[in-house]
């Protein structure tokens, strides 16, 4: 699946020429488009929603002070991936965000267990929010492998592209995070 | 000898696992692993393992935007130059710099903090009032922006504010590192107040402590367990009104 086909038939390529002409609804139309996808990478590289909100405003305003120079070499989408993913790094090496440790969370299997059955779809949230704090649990370098494969359903290569290494380096982050994301998950794996 | 061909097998395969688990792989590689799986438990319990990664993976939620941010960006982007966006290069990891050009910024960075230097000695030396910490309004619509007294804040829906009142503590936020000051009614009390954030793109210079001045930015509320204030975050312009 490649994130080139999830455009929702928005000429992207004159969008991007009007806000290279200098028109900012346009941007705007951009921003709206990736904004939601862009936040969700930048949150589980952050693993902090105020700092995700911070570091999008940075990623939007240097998207669009780059755009003049876009060439239409890559697809937007991913450029603007490849921005976030090396804003994160910044913010990451600069502030060392944290997260709450997954186990403070999530607490033993017996609180888990107790308690009145929720109905499904509450339930369903539930194993969600257990799934997204064990992966806020991994280094970030391998939740961002696992957002951008399986929540936003980049190609091998493009995202290669975007963490600018190789499809063979891709594979073997995926390899390391899956494990490490099985190995987190085993003891819950009859609640998930 | 044996002994050394599986161990190959294995390390083939087990780098190529979570891309044949994906489907990815061209049909000779997965002949190649599956004709491996057949005879290797270990690579077989490894392949299920990522097979679980992979269901537990799929659940992975997709976190949402709590407020539309378009105001604190467009914000930024004005502040940033009202004009069409200049054809800045966006820095990547993998780049570098040649050596002479790492040498040439540091010697314009002890250049231009040489000259930032004696800038404020002469500033201080002459007694210069000026109005304003920067030059950043010029490039803004100050039209946009709604005054706002500081007790108000919490009644205020306007994302562009103006608020005034004097500085009572500046210092270096030790979450993110950008410069932070407190904007008062009274020097005296504490409260009402406003926190002011200057983040690093807008280039502003912190105004002195019991300076009265006029904060130009977005409003917002920050809702963090041992926060719960409203803030002037980003700080786009500082007027000072009184020294």
């Amino acid at each position: 699946m490649s994130i080139g086909n999830q455009q929702s038939g928005i000429d992207e390529r004159a969008l991007i020429q009007a806000v290279q002409a200098g028109d900012k609804a346009a941007f705007k139309a951009i921003y709206e488009q990736y904004q939601d996808r862009i936040y969700n990478l930048i949150y589980y590289a952050v693993g902090d929603r105020a700092a995700a909100q911070d570091v999008l405003q940075i990623v939007f305003l240097k998207a669009y002070r780059g755009l003049a120079g876009f060439r239409f070499e890559s697809s937007l989408a991913t450029w603007i991936y490849r921005i976030a993913i090396n804003e994160c790094q910044n913010q990451n090496r600069k502030h060392g965000y944290e997260h709450v440790p997954f186990e403070a969370i999530l607490g033993t299997g017996e609180e888990i267990d107790a308690g009145a059955p929720p109905d499904e779809l509450h339930l369903t949230d539930e194993r969600r929010e257990i799934v997204g704090e064990a992966l806020l649990a991994l280094a970030p370098h391998l939740r961002t492998v696992i957002v951008l494969r399986y929540v936003d359903g980049l190609s091998y290569k493009e995202i290669a592209y975007v963490l600018e290494c190789s499809a063979g380096t891709v594979a073997s982050r995926l390899n390391r995070a899956l494990c490490q994301l099985e190995e987190r998950l085993r003891p819950l794996r009859r609640l998930l | 000898m044996k002994l050394f061909k599986v161990n190959l097998r294995c390390l083939y395969s087990r780098r190529r696992l979570a891309v044949y688990a994906d489907g990815e792989v061209p049909r000779r590689t997965a002949d190649r692993i599956e004709n491996h799986l057949v005879d290797c438990g270990e690579c077989r319990a490894i392949l299920l393992r990522l097979r679980e990664g992979q269901r537990f993976a799929s659940q992975v939620p997709r976190r949402s935007l709590a407020s539309d941010q378009w105001a604190e960006i467009e914000a930024l982007i004005a502040a940033d130059g009202k004009r069409s966006p200049a054809p800045t290069r966006v820095h990547f990891a993998g780049w570098r710099r040649p050596a002479w050009a790492s040498l040439a910024t540091v010697l314009l960075a002890l250049v231009s903090l040489s000259l930032l230097i004696l800038t404020a000695i002469l500033n201080r030396q002459s007694h210069i009032d000026y109005s304003r910490t920067s030059g950043v309004t010029g490039s803004l619509d100050l039209s946009d922006f709604h005054a706002v007294s500081i007790s108000d804040m919490a009644q205020s829906t306007e994302p562009h504010v103006v608020a005034e009142g004097y500085v009572s503590d500046v210092r270096i936020d030790n979450e993110d590192g950008d410069l932070i000051f407190k904007l008062v009614d009274d020097v005296k009390r504490p409260q009402p107040f406003v926190v002011c954030e200057i983040i690093g793109p807008i280039k502003l210079a912190p105004p002195p402590v019991g300076s009265r001045v006029r904060v130009y930015g977005v409003s917002r509320y920050d809702g963090k367990q041992d926060h719960q204030w409203y803030e002037v975050h980003p700080v786009l312009d500082i007027e000072v009104v009184r020294r």
